[in-house]
């Protein structure tokens, strides 16, 4: 390290002797689309006049450090960590979009889920009036009108609370064409969403049929594979219906893919930007929004696996009392049900986590800091939701009395 | 308290209402002595009490009043864990409509009750399993699910997994009546067999 003039530096290295010359563009002080694209205008023009690499970094102050100059002592100088660009700011808004994209997702998911859930509870029912002449079509109609009103509702009380919220935290009210706009995609998510289960109930036979959720062989069979045991049985109970095992384990995978997405960029921010303050800001207040959206991912992922489970209850009262009457202890008709949870959320949590890690290659061109750990969060953090998400269905299962298995209705 | 000279069951003065809405007696001052090693038939009209009676010797559910005594033990002040342990160990079910697992193949479904309990055996369970299923006649559909399987055939898998623990007393339900005459008669003859075993 020497200090020196650029003369001096001139005959010392030749031509090449400037590495890299800062630019300050002026009157910035947040990153918003404005202020980027007149960076990205700056930054082309100077490319454009003298044909140098442009570089542009966001968000990082420099750093002061300290050098020592022999003779002279120590020079404060400010110096910037490179590797922080444009795209890594662009990640973060496209993010953002993705994000919300996939909680819709979620949601859309989750309303399927629920309509399946009410058609498979209220299988006998529908039988019973498709029995006494009810058409099809009328069948398809009813159950998609309920769900309609039901999004309507829920809709409008969401669109009501983002207003108040808004209001009591002072943010800016929120435009009116979201306002109405949003619960309009919503209410066209509800119909998207119930549209299969509600075709599946038109299509339940007249007769009763007193098992349904019939077997599957080809469930079955990968079922064999993975031995015997509790885990087993476990698994399998979630094969025989694969359909919305694969669904509430994709609900499960969206949020844990958020989660390992959002992990990624923040850990690997880290290793590019550690220490400087004014990044760090920025960043801490996109990242909680972040974490706010996966939190809420898991929450409708988790109610969603709960809503399968409990619903499949009543499908396997039977079941669950065979299993008490035979000498199972509550507890360990219980395990069963938290088991089934956490085989669910651990699918989830793989498909998910690999699905981020994609994304996140997409972005960045390589895997984020921290690989393994990350992984680990993204598998562990769904298989406990999953967990918590059976506590309820497994307390309700394990309360089925044995001389349920008595009864032939 | 178990000794062999004590009989197997031992019911007195039972009765059993059901209180939802109007309130039904289906068993009124029931005694009852089975000794072991005995074969018995309940009989009676439908609407008799026929389910309710094996329920409470089952320990699956509760007198109003009176006292269930299985094995020597009053079973009536046994609750929760101890009754699951209680069955475990001494009975076996054979159900009216199988009630096996249908995601379980048949060595699965005999193996189910003891299942969790593994480790604690000081036998191994599935070589169990596989002994009954052979006793059984059924050596040749250990890993047929029970949709793979006839009535009859499913009724005998059920009758392996009621013997799985070794019970002292075995319950069946109407065994046969989801059957045909000659499955009904053939499960009939091997759960006598079995009783002399
Ligand atoms: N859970 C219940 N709640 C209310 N009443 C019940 C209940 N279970 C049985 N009963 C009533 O108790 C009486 C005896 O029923 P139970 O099932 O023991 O008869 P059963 O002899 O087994 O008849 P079947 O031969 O038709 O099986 C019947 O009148 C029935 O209506
Ligand atoms: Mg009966």
């Amino acid at each position: 390290m020497i200090l020196t003039t650029l003369e001096a530096a001139h005959t010392l290295a030749g031509e090449d002797s400037i590495s890299a010359v800062r630019v300050r563009v002026g009157g910035i002080d947040q990153l918003t689309p404005a202020a980027q694209r007149k960076i990205e205008t700056i930054a082309s023009e100077i490319a454009r006049h003298t044909g140098l690499t442009v570089d542009v970094m966001i968000g990082s102050s420099p750093r002061r450090v300290l050098v020592r100059v022999p003779e002279i002592g120590y020079v404060e100088e400010g110096w910037i960590q490179k590797g922080v660009n444009v795209s890594y700011a662009q990640g973060l808004q496209s993010g953002h979009w993705l994000l919300l994209a996939t909680l819709l997702g979620i949601g859309g998911i989750f309303t399927l889920d629920v309509a399946w859930a009410d058609v498979t509870a209220r299988y006998r029912t529908i039988a019973l009036q498709k029995a006494l002449g009810w058409r099809s079509r009328t069948v398809f109609a009813q159950l998609l009108g309920q769900v309609l009103i039901v999004g309507a509702v829920a809709s409008a009380l969401g669109a009501l609370a983002a207003w108040v919220v808004a209001q009591a935290l002072k943010w800016q009210t929120p435009p009116i064409a979201l306002l109405i706009g949003v619960p309009l995609a919503v209410i066209g998510l509800c119909i998207a969403g119930s549209f299969y289960p509600a075709w599946l109930a038109s299509r339940v036979p007249p007769i009763v049929l007193l098992q349904h959720g019939e077997v599957r062989s080809a469930g079955a069979r990968l079922g064999m594979m993975a031995g015997g045991g509790m885990g087993s049985y476990a698994w399998r109970s979630l094969l025989r219906r694969p359909s919305r095992t694969a669904l509430t384990a994709l609900a499960a995978a969206l949020a844990s893919a958020l989660l390992v997405l959002s992990l990624s960029v923040t850990l690997a921010r880290q290793g590019l930007l550690s220490g400087t303050l004014l990044g760090e800001f920025l960043l801490i207040r996109i990242e909680r929004f972040h974490y706010v959206l996966v939190g809420i991912g898991l929450a409708l992922a988790a109610l969603a696996a709960a809503n399968a489970q409990l619903s499949g209850l009543i499908e396997r009262q039977r079941e669950i009392g065979l299993l008490r009457a035979v000498g199972w202890r509550t507890r360990t008709a219980a395990q069963l049900f938290l088991s089934e949870g956490a085989l669910l959320g651990a699918l989830g949590g793989v498909i998910g986590t690999v699905l981020g890690g994609l994304l996140f290659f997409s972005f960045y061109g390589s895997l984020p800091t921290f690989v393994a750990g990350i992984a680990l969060v993204g598998i562990a953090v769904p298989s406990v939701v999953g967990v918590l998400s059976s506590i309820y269905p497994a307390r309700i299962g394990a309360r089925v009395p044995p001389a349920e298995v008595m009864r032939y209705e | 308290m178990s000794s062999l000279a004590s009989p197997i069951v031992q019911i007195e003065a039972v009765v059993k209402s059901y209180a939802n809405g109007a309130s039904v007696r289906a068993l009124d001052g029931v005694s009852l002595t089975i000794a072991r090693e005995e074969f018995v038939a309940v009989q009676g009209r439908s609407g008799s009490g026929k389910t309710t009676l094996l329920n409470l010797i089952g320990t699956l559910d509760q007198p109003t009043s009176g006292r269930v005594i299985v094995s020597g033990t009053d079973v009536t002040r046994l609750t929760g864990d101890a009754l699951a342990d209680f069955r475990r160990a001494h009975i076996g079910f054979v159900f009216q409509m199988f009630n096996l697992v249908a995601t379980l193949t048949a060595l699965e479904n005999v193996m189910l009750p003891l299942l969790p309990y593994q480790r604690r055996l000081k036998f191994n369970l599935q070589a169990r399993a596989r002994e009954l299923l052979s006793e059984v006649g059924l050596a040749s559909r250990l890993q047929h699910l029970p949709g793979q399987l006839s009535g009859g055939e499913q009724q005998r898998v059920a009758i392996a997994r009621a013997l799985i623990n070794g019970p002292e007393l075995i319950l069946a339900d109407e065994p046969t009546g989801n059957l045909d005459s000659h499955s009904g008669a053939e499960t009939l003859r091997l759960l006598q067999r079995l009783n002399r075993w």
